[in-house]
C-alpha cells in the first residue's frame, strides 16, 4: 500500500480575504487567529493594569475612582486568563498539534471554527459591561457573592460572556482530545508523543472535568439575583462559602490548566537549545498526570482563613505541599537535560531558562503560602499577587513568549530578529521582577491586595514596582513590532530552522503549508 | 487521508481511499469513560451538597465529547472502493460494509474536479457518466484529490479527460503525485479492505 504523496503551494481555489477568516476550519488558520487575538488581549489586559499600577504609583487617589479601580482589578485578571493566556495556548495546540502528531487537522475541523469566533463574541459582551450603567464587574475575578450580585446591569452578561468563552474552552479541549486519541501518525503510540501533546492532553482532561462546576457556579449566581433561589444566601438557607467551595474546586485546576501547556513547551524547547534529549520522558508525563490529579484536592488552600476544621487545613496544607514533588521532578528533569549540553542562548532558550527560574520562585512562594498558619497572615495581601504573578507572568507568560519565539520561523517563513528578541527578553525579564519581586515585601508588610489607595509605609516599593510595571508594558511593544517585521519579511527560515530541533513539526518546509500531512507520516 | 491502489486480477485498478484515521476503539472507550466517570463524579457530589445545576452542565459537556469521540472515530471505518476494469467502473461506498454502489461504462465515464460556486465550498471529485454523478473522496485533502483525480483519469481512459476542462482536467494537473500499484489480490469485503 502507498499512499498518494504531498504537493504543496497549489491553492488556488481557496477561500481568501475576509471569507478565509471567517469561515476556515483550516487548524493554522484557527491557530494563528486564536494567536492573534490573545496578543490583543494580552495589551488590553495589560492596559488594565497600567491602569491599576498608575494609581497605586503613590498614595492617595490619583487617576481613577475606586469603583472603577475594583472593575480594572476584576476585568484584568479575567481577560488575561480567559482573553490571552487560555487562547494562546488554544492557538498554539491548533497551530502545532496536528503538526506534531502528523494529522492533516484537527479531529473537528467546523466546530475549531466556531470555538475561536465564539471568542470574540465572548469578549465583546465582556468588555462592553465597563460601559453599561453601574460600570463592569468589581468583585474579583472569583465573583465571591454576595459581592458580586451587587454588580449593576452588567451581571447577567458577565455571566453569559463567561458561559460562551467557557463553552469555547471545552470545545476546544474536546477537539484536542480527539485530535490526540484519533489522529495520530501510524508508529505514533502515547508514550512516543512529544511532551507539548501529552500535556494538553491532560490539560483538555482537566478543562473537561472543572468546566461544569464554574458553568453551574455561576448559574447559581444567576439563579440567586434573578430567581429566587438562595443558593449562596444565608437568609435562604444556603451558604456563602459553598460558592468558595465550589468556586475554588474549579479555580485551581484552572491554574493548572493556564501551566501544565507551559511545562509541554518548555521540556520541548531546553532540549533543542541543549542538544540533548529530554532527561526523564516517562517520569515528565507522570508528574504532569501526578499534578492534574493533586490540582482536585487543593482547591480549599485558597480559603485557609474563611475558618475551617483543624483536620480540614491540615489536609488541605499537606496535599498542597505534595504538588512541590511532581514539580520538583520537572524542575530537575529540565537541569538535568541542559547537564553538560552543547546549549546556546537564542531568545527561545532565553525565555525558556527565565521561566525555569522565575517559575520555581513563583512555586516557592506558593509554598509558603501552602502553609496554613503562614497563610493567616499572606492572605489577601500583595505577597498572594506576586505569588501568583510570578507563577503566571514569568511562567505561562514566558512560556508563550519562548513557543512564539521558537515555532515563529515555522508559521512565517522567516527568521525573527534576534537582536529585537534579545532586547525584548533581557527588558523583559528585568522589568518584570522589578514589577512583581517588591510586591512580596509589600505582603509581608501587609499591604492588603485589591486596593486603591494605601498607607505610606508602602510607598517606595509602590512606586518601583509600578515603574517596572510600564517597563514591562512597553517592553512588550517591541515584540509586537518584531512580529509585524517578521511575519512580513525576514531571512528565510529552513525546515528546520533550530539545529537541535527534533519532531514531526520540522519535517515540513517553513512556513508549514496549508494542508500537511495529507499522507501520514510513519514515526518509528 | 489515504489512497491505495492495487492491481486486481483481471489487470483492472481498484482505488481504496480512506480517512487517516486509526483510532484503538477500546482505547478512546477507556478515556472517555475515566473522563466521564470524573466529570459526573464531581457533578454528583456537588448535586449531594445542593449545588444540582452542575450536573445538567456535565451532563451536557460529556454528551459533546461523547459525541466528537463517536463521530472522529466512526469516521475511520469510511471507505470508498473505485474498481475500474472489464470496460467499467465501479464504484462502492460504505462503512465496513458496502451501502451504495455504482456501475459506469469504462469508455463514457469521465473525471471531473468541479470548482463549487461559493469560493469556501471544496472541490468535488466527480465521476460523471451518461447523466449519472458520483461524488468521491469527500474526507480527502485538496491535493490528494487533485492527485486521485489524474490516476483515475490514467486509468479509465481517453474521455476521462473530457469533463474536468474547467477546472483542473486530469491529465493536466501537475505530475508529482502517484499512487503507487502493489500486486495484491484486491478482497471483495469492503470491510476487509479497509482493514
Amino acid at each position: 500500500m502507498t499512499a498518494t504523496t504531498h504537493e504543496a503551494g497549489h491553492h488556488a481555489d481557496e477561500p481568501t480575504g475576509l471569507t478565509r477568516w471567517l469561515v476556515t476550519t483550516n487548524h493554522k488558520d484557527i491557530g494563528s487567529m486564536y494567536l492573534l487575538f490573545s496578543l490583543a488581549m494580552f495589551l488590553v489586559g495589560g492596559a488594565m493594569a497600567l491602569v491599576i499600577r498608575a494609581e497605586l504609583f503613590q498614595p492617595g487617589l490619583q487617576l481613577v475612582d475606586p469603583y472603577f479601580f475594583n472593575q480594572m482589578t476584576t476585568m484584568h485578571a479575567l481577560v488575561m486568563i480567559f482573553g490571552a493566556v487560555m487562547p494562546a495556548f488554544t492557538g498554539l495546540a491548533n497551530w502545532m498539534i496536528p503538526l506534531m502528531v502528523g494529522a492533516p487537522d484537527m479531529a473537528l475541523p467546523r466546530m475549531n471554527n466556531w470555538s475561536f469566533w465564539l471568542l470574540p463574541f465572548g469578549f465583546a459582551i465582556l468588555l462592553s459591561t465597563l460601559f453599561m450603567p453601574g460600570g463592569g464587574p468589581a468583585g474579583g475575578w472569583t465573583m465571591y457573592p454576595p459581592l458580586m450580585l451587587q454588580t449593576g446591569t452588567a451581571f447577567p452578561f458577565v455571566i453569559f460572556a463567561i458561559h460562551v468563552l467557557g463553552i469555547s474552552s471545552i470545545m476546544g479541549s474536546i477537539n484536542v482530545v480527539a485530535t490526540i486519541l484519533n489522529m495520530r501518525a501510524p508508529g505514533m503510540t502515547l508514550m512516543k508523543m512529544p511532551l507539548f501533546v501529552w500535556t494538553w492532553l491532560i490539560t483538555a482532561y482537566l478543562m473537561i472535568a472543572v468546566m461544569p462546576v464554574l458553568a453551574g457556579a455561576i448559574t447559581m449566581l444567576l439563579t440567586d439575583q434573578y430567581f429566587g433561589t438562595t443558593f449562596f444566601s444565608a437568609a435562604g438557607g444556603g451558604d456563602p462559602v459553598l460558592y468558595q467551595h465550589i468556586f475554588w474546586f474549579f479555580g485551581h485546576p484552572e491554574v493548572y490548566i493556564l501551566i501544565l501547556p507551559a511545562f509541554g513547551i518548555i521540556s520541548t524547547i531546553i532540549p533543542a537549545f541543549a542538544r540533548k534529549p529530554l532527561f526523564g520522558y516517562s517520569s515528565m508525563v507522570y508528574a504532569t498526570a501526578s499534578i492534574a490529579f493533586l490540582s482536585f484536592i487543593v482547591w480549599a488552600h485558597h480559603m485557609f482563613t474563611v475558618g475551617m476544621p483543624l483536620a480540614g487545613q491540615l489536609f488541605f496544607m499537606y496535599s498542597t505541599m505534595l504538588i512541590a514533588v511532581p514539580t520538583g521532578v520537572k524542575v530537575f528533569n529540565w537541569v538535568a537535560t541542559m547537564w553538560r549540553g552543547a546549549m546556546t542562548f537564542e531568545t527561545p532558550m532565553l525565555f525558556a531558562l527565565a521561566f525555569v527560574f522565575l517559575f520555581t520562585i513563583g512555586g516557592f512562594s506558593g509554598l509558603m503560602l501552602a502553609i496554613a498558619p503562614a497563610d493567616f497572615q499572606y492572605h489577601d495581601t500583595y505577597f498572594v499577587v506576586a505569588h501568583f504573578h510570578y507563577v503566571l507572568v514569568t511562567g505561562a507568560v514566558f512560556a508563550i513568549l519562548a513557543a512564539a519565539y521558537y515555532w515563529l520561523p515555522k508559521w512565517t517563513g522567516h527568521m525573527y530578529s534576534e537582536r529585537l528578541g534579545q532586547w525584548h527578553f533581557w527588558l523583559s525579564v528585568i522589568f518584570v521582577n522589578v514589577l512583581f519581586f517588591p510586591q512580596h515585601f509589600l505582603g509581608l508588610a501587609g499591604m492588603p491586595r485589591r486596593i486603591p489607595d494605601y498607607s505610606v509605609q508602602f510607598a517606595d516599593w509602590n512606586m518601583i514596582s509600578s515603574i517596572g510595571g510600564f517597563g514591562f508594558g512597553f517592553a512588550q511593544l517591541l515584540f509586537v513590532w518584531l512580529l509585524f517585521k517578521c511575519i512580513r519579511g525576514g531571512e528565510k527560515a529552513e525546515a528546520r530552522a533550530w539545529e537541535g530541533a527534533e519532531g514531526l513539526e520540522w519535517e515540513v518546509p517553513s512556513p508549514a503549508p496549508h494542508h500537511t500531512f495529507d499522507t501520514p507520516p510513519v514515526v518509528r | 487521508m489515504s489512497t491505495r491502489s492495487i492491481t486486481e486480477s483481471d489487470n483492472g485498478r481498484c482505488f481504496v481511499l480512506a480517512p487517516n484515521l486509526a483510532p484503538d476503539w477500546g482505547q478512546t472507550m477507556r478515556i472517555f469513560v475515566g473522563i466521564s466517570v470524573v466529570c459526573l463524579g464531581i457533578a454528583l457530589v456537588c448535586t449531594w451538597f445542593g449545588f444540582w445545576p452542575v450536573l445538567p452542565f456535565a451532563g451536557i459537556e460529556l454528551t459533546a465529547l461523547g459525541i466528537a469521540l463517536y463521530v472522529s472515530a466512526r469516521r475511520s471505518l469510511d471507505r470508498e472502493v473505485v474498481h475500474v476494469g472489464n470496460g467499467r467502473v465501479r464504484i462502492e461506498k460504505g462503512r465496513g460494509r458496502v451501502e451504495q454502489s455504482w456501475e459506469l461504462e469504462q469508455a463514457w465515464t469521465e473525471v471531473v474536479l468541479r470548482q463549487m460556486p461559493r469560493r469556501w465550498e471544496e472541490t468535488q471529485l466527480v465521476l460523471r457518466s451518461r447523466g449519472q454523478e458520483v461524488i468521491l473522496g469527500g474526507f480527502l485533502e485538496l491535493e490528494e484529490r487533485r492527485s486521485l483525480a489524474r490516476e483515475l483519469g490514467r486509468c479509465i481512459g481517453p474521455m476521462a479527460r473530457c469533463g474536468s476542462g474547467r477546472a483542473a482536467p486530469a491529465a493536466s494537473v501537475p505530475a508529482t503525485t502517484a499512487a503507487t500499484v502493489t500486486p495484491t489480490r484486491a478482497s471483495h469485503s469492503l470491510g476487509e479492505r479497509a482493514g
